[in-house]
C-alpha cells in the first residue's frame, strides 16, 4: 500500500483537497514575499487622494520594519493599515478626477496586461451627506476585485478618513470620538484551574486556546477522517484487484484466507501510522512556521492512535470483505454507500458537537462505533470536561465491534475470495458470513 | 495413512448448495511420486485440490497430507499452481517472486528465485513488470512461485496450457526433476498424452468418485479391453464375419478391432487370415486417451477442453 504512487499521491493531494487553499495560501504567500501593487486614483472628490498615499506609505513602513507574517500589527482589527496582506501598494493619481471613456479604456487595457493592478474612481458625488448611495459609490476596477484585499483596504481608508473630515466639519474632535467608540472586549476563557497543586493560583487559559478549541478538534477530526479513509480505500480496491486477476487462489496456495486478511489489516495498521506520522510531521512543520506550535493539542496523540487503530480494523475488514465479495466497481460503491454515510455523520454535525461538546448528540455518537473514532476525537479536542470514563468506554466498544466486524467480514472474505459472483445488495453480502 | 503416502483422502464427500461435488472420494498419493488427477470438467478436480490444500473442508471423511489431517494453515511445504492463474500485473518478476518466497518463509529467497529463473531461461526478464510479458513467460513464473520452496508436495493444475513446444519441455523436464528431488507432484491435466507420458500413477475422478487408480499398466490392464490393429491387402474390413469383436474403429490406415474379451483374439486372426490376405497385424493396448472417452462418454465428448476422439468408429 504504502509503496504505490497512487498512495503517495493522495497522501500528498488529500489535504490540499479537502482543506482547500486555506493551508496552502499563506504558504506560497510566505514563498513569494512581498509584491508591489500599482493603483491609479482618479479622484473626483478632490482631497481622499492624500489619503491614501499616506495610509499606502505607512503600510510599506510596516511591512518594511517587519516581513514576520505574524506581526502582531496586521492582526489588530479593523485600523491595521495591512488589510491582512502582505503587499505594497503604490497609489498614484490619474491625470485628472473624472475620466474620459478613452481614458478608462487604456486604464482597463493596463490592468488586463498585468502592468496596473487596480483603478480606484472616487466621485465627486462622495463628499455629499445627502447624495443618493448609488451616486456616493467608489468604483473598484481590477481584474480580481470582488476577493482582492486590496479594495477593503481602500474602503477603509476612505471611510475613516471621510468620518474624520466629517467630524471636523462639525467641530468634534475625531481622536474624541474614537476614544468614545472604544468597543468591550470580551474575551473567552477556559474554567480557572490552580497553577500548581496545592497553590491557591488560579489561571485561566484565553482567546488563543479559544480559537484552538474551535479549529485544533476540526482538524484533528479530519485527520482522523484522512487516515480512514487512505487506509481502507486501498483494502477495497487490493481486494477487488486479487480477486478480478485471480490472484486470490494463488495466495491461499500458501497462506490461508485467515492469515491473509489478518495481514492485510496488520500492514494497514502500520500503514496508518505512517500517515499519521507524515500529517503530524506536516502540521507541526506548518504551525511551527506560523508560530502556533503551542496550539497543538499533544494530549490528544494518545487517543488518536487508540480510536485510529479501532477504526482502520473496522473499516478496512468492511472495505476488504466487500471488495472479495464483489465483481464490478459499481457493486462495491452501492454497498459501502452507508458506511460512507455512518462515517461522514460527525463532518456533517461537528458544528453542533463543538457548541455543546457533552450534549446528548455529540456523546451518543461518540459511543456509536463507526462514528465513535471522530466524535470522541472532536469532543476531546474542545477541552471541554469530558468524564474520564468515556474515551476508554468508547474505545473498548469500537475494539469490540471491531473485533465483530473483522471475525464477519473475515467469512465474508474467505467466502468470497474464489466465488465468481458478485453480493448485488448487503442481504447477500451478510449471508455469506452465515 | 503410512508414510510412504504424501496424500490420503478417505471417503471425502464436498457439496455447494445441492450440488454434491466430491462424493465419498478416497485415494492415496505415494510419497515421491508424479501423480496424475485427470477427469473431464467439473468432475470434482479442483475442489479435491482445494481441500488437499485446506482452502475448502471436507464435510465427511478425512484428508490427510504431509502427516497432518486437523487444521485450517496453509501448510509452507505445499506448493499450488491454480489453473486459473494471477499475478500482480504492475510488480516486477523478481518482487513477485521475492514476496512468493517470503510467504513460504524460505531462508534465502533470491538464491532460489535465481535458480529458478536460470533452470526456466528467465534470468533475462527478472526486473520486468508482470505485464510486459507473454502469456506463456507469465506461466513459468507462476511455475516458479508454486514450486520456489522446493515444496515436499506441489499440486499443478494443468502447468502447460498455453506453453510453446520449447517452453512445454523446459517445464515438463523441470517438473520431472522436482519429483527426481523428492517432491510429490500432483498433476492435473486435460492432455493424456502429458498423464501418460509423465505420471507414475494416475487417478481419474468422475462425478466426484474416484473411476480409475493405479499405474498406467495397472489401468490399461483393468479397464482396456483388448485391440487388435490390422491392415487388409484391399482396405477392407469384413467386420459382418469377425467372431468375438465389439466394435472396429478407423484409424488412418488402419482399423482397429476391439474385442470382447482377450480370449476372442485367435479366433478373430483366423477370421481374419480366411476373410483375405493381412498386410499388417499387431495387439495394441489401449491409450489413456481411450479409457478416458469410454469412461467419460458423451459428457466429455460434449466438453470442448477435453481431447475428442479423432478416430471414427464404424
Amino acid at each position: 500500500m504504502i509503496g504505490t504512487k497512487a498512495f503517495l499521491l493522495t497522501l500528498v493531494l488529500m489535504p490540499v483537497m479537502m482543506m482547500g487553499g486555506l493551508l496552502a495560501m499563506p504558504l506560497i504567500s510566505s514563498i513569494e514575499g512581498p509584491q508591489e501593487r500599482r493603483i491609479v486614483v482618479a479622484d473626483g472628490s478632490g482631497n481622499l487622494l492624500d489619503a491614501l498615499q499616506q495610509a499606502a506609505a505607512a503600510r510599506a513602513a510596516i511591512v518594511s520594519q517587519s516581513s514576520d507574517p505574524k506581526d502582531e500589527k496586521r492582526d489588530s482589527g479593523r485600523d491595521n493599515p495591512l488589510g491582512g496582506a502582505n503587499d505594497l501598494y503604490k497609489i498614484e493619481a490619474a491625470p485628472s478626477g473624472s475620466l474620459t471613456s478613452e481614458q478608462q479604456i487604456a486604464y482597463g487595457d493596463e490592468i488586463r496586461a498585468g502592468t496596473l493592478y487596480a483603478l480606484v474612481e472616487i466621485p465627486v458625488e462622495i463628499n455629499d451627506v445627502s447624495s443618493p448611495a448609488a451616486a456616493k459609490r467608489v468604483r473598484f476596477v481590477s481584474s480580481s476585485g470582488t476577493l482582492s484585499d486590496v479594495r477593503g483596504w481602500v474602503a477603509g481608508v476612505l471611510s475613516r478618513s471621510l468620518k474624520n473630515r466629517r467630524l471636523l466639519e462639525a467641530g468634534i474632535d475625531p481622536s474624541l470620538v474614537a476614544a468614545a467608540d472604544t468597543g468591550v472586549d470580551v474575551a473567552a476563557i477556559r474554567p480557572y484551574e490552580r497553577v500548581k497543586p496545592g497553590d491557591d493560583q488560579a489561571e485561566g487559559k484565553g482567546e488563543e486556546e479559544s480559537m484552538a478549541s474551535v479549529f485544533a478538534p476540526f482538524l484533528m477530526m479530519m485527520l482522523m477522517f484522512l487516515v480512514i479513509f487512505l487506509a481502507a480505500q486501498p483494502m477495497l480496491e487490493s481486494a477487488m484487484e486479487e480477486k478480478t486477476h485471480r490472484i486470490s487462489e494463488v495466495l491461499l496456495g500458501s497462506v490461508t484466507s485467515t492469515q491473509l486478511m489478518a495481514g492485510k489489516l496488520l500492514g494497514n495498521v502500520a500503514g496508518s501510522m505512517v500517515i499519521f506520522v507524515v500529517y503530524g510531521v506536516g502540521g507541526v512543520f506548518l504551525l511551527n512556521r506560523f508560530e502556533m506550535l503551542h496550539l497543538l493539542p499533544l494530549h490528544l496523540v494518545g487517543w488518536f492512535l487508540v480510536f485510529q487503530v479501532g477504526a482502520v480494523l473496522l473499516y478496512s475488514s468492511i472495505f476488504m470483505s466487500v471488495g472479495a465479495a464483489v465483481s464490478q466497481l459499481k457493486e462495491a460503491q452501492s454497498l459501502l454507500l452507508p458506511v460512507w454515510l455512518i462515517l461522514a455523520t460527525p463532518m456533517m454535525i461537528w458544528f453542533v458537537a463543538l457548541r455543546d461538546p457533552n450534549g446528548m448528540i455529540a456523546t451518543t455518537m461518540s459511543f456509536f462505533p463507526p462514528s465513535a473514532p471522530l466524535m470522541m476525537i472532536l469532543r476531546l479536542g474542545t477541552g471541554a470536561a469530558v468524564p474520564a470514563w468515556q474515551p476508554p468506554l468508547a474505545a473498548i466498544l469500537l475494539f469490540l465491534s471491531a473485533a465483530f466486524v473483522v471475525v464477519v467480514a473475515g467469512r465474508i472474505y474467505r467466502v468470497s475470495l474464489l466465488r465468481a459472483d458478485g453480493a448485488k445488495s448487503l442481504l447477500q453480502l451478510l449471508r455469506r458470513a452465515t | 495413512m503410512s508414510e510412504a503416502d504424501a496424500v490420503l483422502l478417505e471417503n471425502v464427500s464436498r457439496s455447494f448448495g445441492t450440488q454434491r461435488v466430491v462424493d465419498r472420494l478416497s485415494f492415496r498419493v505415494p510419497t515421491g511420486s508424479l501423480f496424475g488427477l485427470i477427469g473431464p470438467n467439473g468432475s470434482g478436480k479442483t475442489t479435491t485440490m482445494r481441500m488437499i490444500l485446506r482452502i475448502y473442508q471436507p464435510q465427511e471423511g478425512r484428508v490427510v497430507v504431509l502427516g497432518q489431517s486437523q487444521g485450517r494453515t496453509a501448510d509452507t511445504r505445499v506448493g499450488y499452481l491454480p489453473e486459473e492463474r494471477g499475478l500482480y500485473p504492475r510488480m516486477t518478476v523478481r518482487r513477485i517472486l521475492r514476496y512468493f518466497a517470503n510467504l513460504k518463509q524460505i531462508p534465502k529467497p533470491d538464491e532460489a528465485i535465481d535458480r529458478w529463473l536460470t533452470a526456466l531461461s528467465m534470468n533475462s526478464w527478472a526486473n520486468k513488470r508482470v505485464e510486459q510479458l507473454s502469456k506463456g513467460m507469465a506461466q513459468k513464473v507462476q511455475f516458479i512461485t508454486s514450486v520456489i520452496g522446493s515444496p515436499k508436495l506441489a499440486i499443478l493444475d494443468e502447468p502447460f496450457s498455453g506453453l510453446d513446444p520449447v517452453n512445454l519441455d523446459l517445464l515438463k523436464n523441470s517438473i520431472r526433476q522436482l519429483r527426481d528431488e523428492g517432491t510429490t507432484v500432483i498433476l492435473s491435466t486435460h492432455d493424456m498424452d502429458v498423464a501418460q507420458s509423465m505420471c507414475d500413477r494416475v487417478l481419474m475422478i468422475y462425478r466426484g468418485q474416484n473411476v480409475l487408480d493405479g499405474t498406467l499398466n495397472e489401468i490399461r490392464t483393468q479397464k482396456g479391453q483388448p485391440r487388435l490393429r490390422v491392415r487388409m491387402a484391399d482396405g477392407s474390413i469384413p467386420q459382418q464375419y469377425l467372431p468375438g469383436v465389439e466394435s472396429c474403429i478407423a484409424n488412418g490406415d488402419f482399423y482397429d478391432l476391439v474385442l470382447q474379451n482377450q480370449d476372442a483374439r485367435p479366433e478373430v486372426m483366423r477370421a481374419l487370415a480366411d476373410a483375405g490376405d493381412i498386410e499388417h497385424f499387431e495387439t495394441v493396448r489401449p491409450s489413456l486417451h481411450d479409457i478416458f472417452v469410454a469412461i467419460a462418454g458423451p459428457e466429455a465428448s460434449s466438453n470442448p477442453s477435453v481431447p475428442s476422439n479423432s478416430n471414427t468408429a464404424i
